[in-house]
C-alpha cells in the first residue's frame, strides 16, 4: 500500500521480504534501502545528528535479529522499524530531555544546531513558540512522548503506533490526548480543556 | 494553530542523509545478514518455521478454553443440530441476503444518550503466547468503553497476574474529526442511520459521502470494501443501516463463505465470512479478512486475520450493553 511504487518489481511488500529474509538473510537489505532514510532522519530529529547514524544502524541489526518475529500480516514494516528504533532512542531519554530543556530555557536548539549546513536559525518569533512547547515535550513521560512524536513525526496512524509499540490502539489514544492536553496546557490555550484534565487525573 | 500543528513544526527542518550517510550502517546489517547466510543450514526449510507457527497458535488457543473455563461471561450458543449443513455451496451474496433480509426486520434498540457509554468485552483471537504468560486472562479479555459521542475513552490497563487492575478514564473529542480518521459511535451511527435501501445507492451513497475513511484501496472495490469495513464495526447499528451495509458487501468481489461454523475466541461456533486482503504475498501465502457473524442473529461477532488461513490475530465480541458509566458492565 504504502513504500516506493518499485516496491514490489524489487522483491515484494515487506512482510514478503522478512519472510524471504529467513532463508536469504541478505535480502533484509531491501527493507534499509527503503527505510533507513526515514529513521536516520527520525532519530536526527530526536536526538541530534550524532546519535543518528547509531540509531539507524542499530534499529536495523536489532529488526533484523527479531525478524522472525515479524507479523507477516502487516504488509508495511515502516511501522516496525519506527517502534524499534523509538525503543532505541528512549534510552537516550536524558540526552534528549537536557536537549529539550535547553531550548525551552535558551531558545538555541542544540538538537537543530547538530545538524550543520542544513539549518538556519529560527526567527524570534517561532523561538518564542518553540521554548514552551520543548519545555512540555521534555517534560513527558518517555512513553508518552515515544507516541506523540510517532504520530506527530514519523506520520503513523494509531493503528500503527499500535503495532510499533506492541499496545493496545486505546493506550495508544490514552497516551496521545494526555501528551495533548499537556502540550496544550503549556502553550497556553484553551482554559476548558485544562479544566478536563484535572477531572482526569 | 493547534498544538499538534506546533509539534509537527518543531525541527521540521532536519533533512534526510544522503546515501553515503548511510552506507556504514547497510554494511554493518549486511555483515551480519552474511553471518546469518553461514547458519542457514541450521534454518531448514521455511515451511518448518510456519509449522512452528501454528503449532503455538493451538499452544495458545488450548490456553484460552483453559483460562476461561466457567467464567466465560457471554452466552454459550450450542450448535444447531446440523450445523454446516446449511453453508456448504453458500455463496457470500447468498449469505449476506440472508442476513440482510433477517436483521431488517428487527426492531432498533433504543438509541443512546450522548451521555451513555458502550460497554464492549472484546476477547483476544491468537493473542501473543509471550504476553498471555505474563499478563495472563488480561492478555486475552478486553474490556472497554466508549462514550456514545465520543468525548471519552475508557479501559481497564492490563496489570501483570496477581495484581488489581484499575480504570483509566481518557478525555476524547472523537466527533467532528477531532481525532483525525477516528469516528464516536454517535457518528458511526448517523451515517449507518442516513445509508439508502439497496446495494448500489449504498455503494453510490458511500462514495459520494466518502464518510468514513479515505479509500486506501487502488480500486474502486477496495475502496468501497474499506469503507464498508469501518462501518460494520461500528458500535450502535440501526437494523436497515446494517441490512444496506450488507447488500452492498455482496456485490464487492472475493466473499468467501467457510463452509462450517468457526470457533471464536469467545468459545461460541459462528459463521465466517472472508475477503481477501490486497498485498497477498508472493510466496503463496494470502492474507485475508474474516467477519464472524451470529448464526441466529447474523450480527457481526468478531473480525480476524488469518495468513494462509491460518488465524494471527483479531477480536470476538463477548459482550456489549450500553451503560450509564464507565466500568459499568450492563
Amino acid at each position: 500500500m504504502s513504500g516506493p511504487p518499485s516496491a514490489a518489481a524489487r522483491g515484494g511488500d515487506d512482510a514478503e521480504v522478512v519472510a524471504r529474509s529467513l532463508e536469504e538473510p541478505e535480502l533484509f537489505a531491501l527493507l534499509y534501502d527503503r527505510y533507513a532514510a526515514d529513521i536516520h532522519r527520525y532519530a536526527a530529529r530526536r536526538l541530534g545528528d550524532g546519535a543518528a547514524d547509531d540509531v539507524t544502524a542499530d534499529t536495523f541489526l536489532a529488526a533484523f535479529r527479531i525478524r522472525s518475529r515479524y507479523d507477516l500480516s502487516r504488509a508495511n514494516a515502516r511501522p516496525w522499524l519506527y517502534g524499534i528504533a523509538g525503543n532505541l532512542i528512549g534510552k537516550q531519554r536524558r540526552t534528549e530531555v537536557r536537549a529539550l530543556k535547553a531550548l525551552a530555557r535558551t531558545g538555541r536548539d542544540p538538537v537543530a544546531a547538530s545538524w550543520g549546513d542544513s539549518w538556519v536559525e529560527d526567527t524570534d518569533s517561532r523561538i518564542a513558540a518553540q521554548g514552551p512547547l520543548a519545555g512540555a515535550l521534555a517534560a513527558l513521560s518517555a512513553g508518552d512522548r515515544n507516541v506523540l512524536l510517532l504520530v506527530a513525526w514519523a506520520d503513523l496512524t494509531y493503528q500503527e503506533v499500535a503495532e510499533a509499540l506492541g499496545i493496545p490502539v486505546g493506550t495508544v489514544r490514552s497516551r496521545l490526548n494526555r501528551a495533548r492536553r499537556k502540550v496544550r496546557t503549556a502553550l497556553g490555550a484553551d482554559p476548558a480543556f485544562v479544566n478536563d484534565a484535572a477531572e482526569v487525573a | 494553530m493547534d498544538e499538534m500543528t506546533h509539534v509537527r513544526e518543531l525541527r521540521a527542518e532536519a533533512t534526510e542523509p544522503d546515501r553515503g550517510r548511510l552506507a556504514a550502517g547497510r554494511t554493518r546489517l549486511t555483515e551480519a545478514a552474511l553471518a546469518g547466510q553461514r547458519r542457514r543450514a541450521l534454518w531448514r526449510r521455511r515451511e518448518f518455521v510456519i509449522v512452528a507457527v501454528v503449532a503455538a497458535v493451538t499452544a495458545v488457543a488450548v490456553t484460552v478454553t483453559v483460562l476461561l473455563a466457567g467464567t466465560t461471561p457471554g452466552r454459550k450458543v450450542e450448535p444447531a443440530a446440523t450445523p454446516n449443513a446449511d453453508l456448504r455451496g453458500l455463496s457470500a451474496a447468498q449469505l449476506l441476503e440472508r442476513a440482510a433480509e433477517l436483521v431488517e426486520k428487527e426492531p432498533d434498540s433504543a438509541v443512546p444518550r450522548a451521555d451513555q457509554w458502550i460497554y464492549t468485552l472484546q476477547m483476544a483471537e491468537a493473542p501473543d503466547p509471550g504476553t498471555v504468560k505474563v499478563l495472563g486472562r488480561a492478555a486475552i479479555e478486553q474490556p472497554g468503553w466508549i462514550r456514545y459521542d465520543g468525548s471519552a475513552m475508557a479501559s481497564v490497563n492490563p496489570v501483570p497476574k496477581g495484581q488489581k487492575s484499575k480504570l483509566s478514564v481518557t478525555k476524547m473529542h472523537l466527533e467532528n474529526g477531532g481525532e483525525g480518521d477516528d469516528r464516536s459511535p454517535r457518528e458511526l451511527y448517523r451515517v449507518l442511520d442516513a445509508l439508502p435501501a439497496g446495494a448500489e445507492q449504498t455503494l453510490k451513497f458511500l462514495r459520494e459521502k466518502n464518510a468514513i475513511a479515505d479509500g486506501k484501496g487502488t480500486t474502486q472495490a477496495e475502496s468501497d470494501y474499506t469503507e464498508i469495513s469501518v462501518l460494520l464495526t461500528a458500535y450502535v447499528m440501526p437494523s436497515k443501516g446494517l441490512a444496506s451495509l450488507y447488500r452492498a458487501l455482496a456485490t464487492l468481489p472475493g466473499g468467501k463463505v467457510v463452509d462450517h461454523l468457526v470457533k471464536d475466541a469467545a468459545g461460541r461456533r459462528v459463521i465466517a465470512l472472508a475477503y481477501p486482503r490486497d498485498g497477498t504475498l508472493k510466496s503463496g501465502e494470502s492474507m485475508a479478512d474474516q467477519w464472524l457473524i451470529d448464526p441466529q442473529t447474523y450480527r457481526i461477532v468478531g473480525t480476524r486475520m488469518l495468513v494462509d488461513g491460518k488465524v494471527v490475530g483479531g477480536q470476538s465480541i463477548a459482550a456489549r450493553a450500553v451503560v450509564d458509566k464507565a466500568g459499568a458492565r450492563g
